[in-house]
């Protein structure tokens, strides 16, 4: 209340003027020098004092000479009364319409306080009813948030799931790859192992047989060297065949055990080809069982994978499903709050609509007044140009005629400073139309005579442009000849 | 904004009533056309002529035409080079086509021996074709072709088959000294003699039929006008009375000679029947008057110093008080009237110059500026003027024409050249 009226002073102050008023005039009614009951008495001889002696003689005195009579008396007596009456009820009149204006005053600010009131009310309500709306538009926001926050929430978790496990296959793939790239080095390693064994081995027996055969060509290189010297000396051979044969025989021994320790080593060859052999066998065995392995590992991620996308599928359709009732609930808000904005869009459009048609109106309107001018505009400047091009032709074809004229006109001897002032109208085919008119002539009647046969003469005079529809007053022309 | 402001003053129906004339004179005055009546001027000091191109014409016509056409002062002829694809005669011709650089076109043939020339002009493509008979005188037939070409563009008679006859003087200071009587052609060609003597022969006039010659002999050692028959040679003597028998001039129908004789004393003015010889004197003053040239038939123009210097007076051929026709300079003379144009010599500060002016008029044109230009003669139709001037010690033979825009010394024979006499239109 007491806010409703700090908004309104001017009311306020209204009321509070009208208020002291209302108790001036309430205080004022009221006849303070008036005497109660006294007048019954006649003289009011009571207040009379000594100091007041002489003024009461003279006031005697004058009393005395305008002394009344006493029907005189009553009847002043009367009036006084009447008069009295009648300012009472002058003044019980005044002071009804003064309450009647109060009250009216008073109706009127109630009114007004009923007014402000109720736009108060309204506003609070209108305050009120924003309130909620925005409440109820913040909770449809906050619900909208956590919906979102949620969802996203959910899907940070499908998120992070997926990302886990994909992390754990991923860990458990590098792992076995990486158990695999080590046992693939391993076997590499023994297999290069045993290669450059093998190779170490293949090099000695090559470097052997070289040998030998090295041994082989210098043995007989030798032998013949000896026969050579068992030919110069026979002596020398015998023992030299001794010792040959002593040496052939030493030298068949020692071939007897290269031929052993090869085919030991050709052995020892074939027994490592069968270890290599075996050794491959069970890489290949091992390798088979690694694939079976690695298999029944896929088998069960693929089991795995599909789990996860039957839980996920899972997953979404009670997803899908929460999301088509929120949907529906939602569809089903949104279509009434749809229907109301469709209602209020058709409403709106149905101005806007006419608001356009006005405004298309107004604009096909102005568009055409605007069209209008730039036509006229237009016309007006293909006048001017029209003019313009036109008074060119003219004064080009007033040329022609001047020189045409010119040409054939033969003044008489001695009229040197004669003037004549000459009118003619051409036809379009050149010939003069309306006769020769002399204006004016200064000369003597040879000199005019001469004037009138120059256009005689001249006749077909050049022909007006007939690109241009002349009038008759364009082809009419004047000349002055001098 | 009238209307309020009017409507501030007035009652609405007189505000309107106001308006309305107003609202008509804006409305008159947009509606008028800005193009004002042409005005043009159009000055006598114009140079060129009426265009006009000659086409060649086999047998010479061409040059004869065109000399013709240029003396009259009328004409400017396009050079033969500016148009190049011009058809024959009688071909195909689009007159529009050459509108910007001729006004007409000229073009002709040989035809039995004679001439056919066709006019066109440009402007309307209008043909004319005249055909010239044959003549002994081949150019006799090109002249009167250019008469005819003249006569339809000016619509003034031409006259360029015409002839001037006038007198030459060979060995002037000696014993042998010869005059002759000349007849050419009015450009100066073909000239011949009909008169030769030792005594001088003087003032040549061409009777009105043009076959003969009325002039001044001193072959009997006095003066004595004679009439010849150019054609046959026939002669009589018309007057030889004391005196001076001078300046003879034919009138208009051929029945007069009027004539200077100082048998009464001073030289006067007579008219002799030019049959009977019968004589009446025009001028009785105590002055010299000669040089009579008819004006009509009953008018004379003569010289006089009644004045106290020699000017030109005009009296009725019946006599009568004589009109002074000329005031300016101290001296002109030797007038000679065609046309109602009056062409004479007229003498400024020592120079003698040939004049033109009208009959009626009172102001000249000059049409010579030499020292010494004597007998002015003017052609039948008034276009031009013959006349002497001293040319190298010696008079020559000129002709001009009466706007001076043409000028050309003529062909002469041997020797000074006097009293050129412009015959009149020939009928044969």
């Amino acid at each position: 209340m007491l806010k409703v009226l700090l908004r309104h002073p001017g009311a306020v102050l209204g009321a509070i003027i009208l208020h002291l008023l209302l108790g001036g005039l309430f205080f004022f009614s009221f006849d303070w020098s008036e005497k109660p009951d006294l007048h019954e008495a006649g003289i009011p001889i009571a207040i009379i004092t000594e100091g007041s002696l002489e003024t009461q003689a003279n006031s005697v005195a004058e009393e005395e000479s305008a002394k009344p009579s006493e029907k005189q008396i009553i009847k002043e007596k009367q009036e006084a009364t009447d008069a009295k009456e009648k300012a009472e009820k002058l003044e019980q009149q005044k002071i009804a319409e003064a309450q009647k204006k109060a009250t009216a005053e008073k109706k009127k600010i109630a009114k007004k306080q009923a007014e402000a009131q109720k736009k108060a009310e309204a506003e609070k309500q209108k305050a009120a009813l924003a309130a909620a709306q925005a409440l109820k538009l913040k909770k449809e926001s906050d619900n909208k948030k956590r919906l979102q926050l949620e969802a996203k929430q959910e899907e940070e978790r499908l998120e992070r799931e997926a990302a886990e496990q994909e992390k754990a296959i991923a860990e458990r793939e590098a792992q076995r790859k990486a158990d695999e790239a080590e046992k693939a080095q391993a076997e590499k390693a023994q297999a290069e192992a045993e290669a450059k064994e093998q190779d170490k081995k293949e090099q000695t027996a090559k470097l052997e047989a070289e040998q030998i055969e090295k041994e082989k060509k210098l043995a007989a290189k030798k032998a013949a060297e000896k026969k050579a010297e068992e030919k110069a000396e026979k002596e020398a051979e015998r023992k030299a065949q001794k010792l040959a044969e002593k040496k052939a025989k030493d030298k068949a021994k020692k071939e007897a055990a290269k031929k052993e320790a090869a085919k030991k080593r050709a052995e020892e060859k074939k027994q490592e080809r069968l270890a290599k052999e075996k050794a491959e066998k069970k890489a290949a065995a091992l390798a088979a069982e690694r694939k079976k392995e690695k298999e029944a590992e896929e088998a069960a991620e693929r089991k795995l994978a599909e789990k996860r996308k039957a839980e996920e599928a899972e997953r979404a359709k009670a997803a899908k499903e929460k999301a088509e009732k929120e949907a529906a609930a939602k569809a089903a808000a949104e279509k009434a709050e749809r229907e109301k904005a469709e209602a209020l869009a058709a409403k709106k459009a149905e101005y806007h609509r006419k608001w356009q048609e006005a405004q298309a109106k107004k604009k096909a309107e102005a568009a055409a007044a605007d069209a209008k001018r730039k036509s006229d505009a237009e016309a007006a400047a293909r006048n001017k140009s029209l003019e313009k091009a036109k008074y060119g032709a003219l004064v080009s074809w007033g040329g022609k005629i001047q020189q045409h004229v010119k040409r054939r006109w033969h003044p008489p001897p001695g009229t040197k400073g004669e003037q004549a002032k000459v009118r003619i109208t051409i036809s379009n085919s050149g010939f003069i139309s309306s006769g020769i008119q002399i204006k004016s002539c200064s000369g003597n009647p040879e000199f005019c005579a001469s004037v009138k046969e120059a256009f005689e003469r001249s006749e077909p005079l050049p022909r007006p442009p007939s690109k241009y529809n002349l009038s008759k007053s364009d082809r009419t022309i004047t000349f002055k000849m001098d | 904004m009238i209307k309020k402001f009017l409507s501030h003053f007035l009652s609405p129906s007189l505000s309107r009533l106001l308006l309305q004339p107003i609202a008509l004179v804006v409305l008159l005055a947009s509606s008028v056309p800005a193009l004002a009546e042409l005005e043009l001027t159009i000055s006598k000091t114009s140079d060129d002529g009426i265009p006009i191109y000659i086409a060649n014409i086999p047998g010479g016509a061409t040059g004869v035409i065109e000399g013709d056409l240029k003396r009259s002062g009328r004409f400017t002829i396009i050079e033969r080079s500016k148009i190049t694809n011009l058809s024959a005669f009688g071909g195909e011709l689009n007159g529009g086509e050459y509108n910007d650089i001729t006004d007409y076109i000229v073009r002709g043939k040989e035809h039995e021996g004679g001439l056919q020339v066709e006019l066109i002009s440009t402007s309307d493509n209008a043909k004319t074709t005249y055909t010239i008979s044959k003549n002994t005188n081949p150019r006799r037939v090109f002249h009167k072709a250019a008469d005819k070409i003249y006569e339809k563009i000016t619509r003034e008679k031409g006259a360029f088959d015409t002839r001037l006859a006038y007198v030459t003087v060979t060995n002037k200071t000696s014993d042998n000294r010869q005059f002759r009587l000349y007849v050419s052609d009015s450009d100066g060609h073909k000239p011949q003699v009909i008169l030769t003597s030792k005594q001088p022969i003087m003032s040549p006039a061409w009777s009105p039929d043009g076959k003969k010659l009325a002039y001044v002999s001193f072959e009997d050692n006095s003066s004595a006008i004679y009439v010849q028959d150019i054609f046959t040679g026939e002669k009589f003597m018309l007057s030889s009375r004391e005196g001076s028998n001078s300046a003879p001039a034919w009138s208009p129908d051929g029945t007069k000679v009027a004539m200077s004789l100082s048998f009464n004393g001073s030289p006067d003015i007579y008219i002799v029947d030019a049959k009977s010889g019968d004589f009446t004197r025009v001028t009785t003053s105590s002055a010299i008057d000669t040089e009579p040239s008819w004006s009509g038939t009953n008018s004379i123009v003569f010289t006089s110093d009644r004045g106290g210097s020699p000017q030109l007076y005009q009296i009725a051929a019946t006599g009568g008080k004589a009109k002074r026709l000329t005031f300016d300079g101290k001296y002109n003379s030797a007038a000679d009237i065609a046309n109602k144009k009056l062409a004479f010599i007229t003498g400024n500060r020592g120079a003698y110059n040939v004049a033109i002016k009208s009959l009626s008029g009172e102001g000249k044109d000059f049409l010579s500026n030499g020292t010494l230009d004597e007998s002015p003669t003017l052609s039948p139709n008034g276009a031009m003027v013959a006349y002497t001037t001293m040319k190298n010690g010696e008079n020559s033979l000129a002709v001009v024409s009466d706007n001076s825009k043409a000028r050309q010394f003529l062909t002469s024979p041997v020797g000074d050249i006097r009293e050129p006499a412009w015959s009149p239109y020939l009928n044969h």
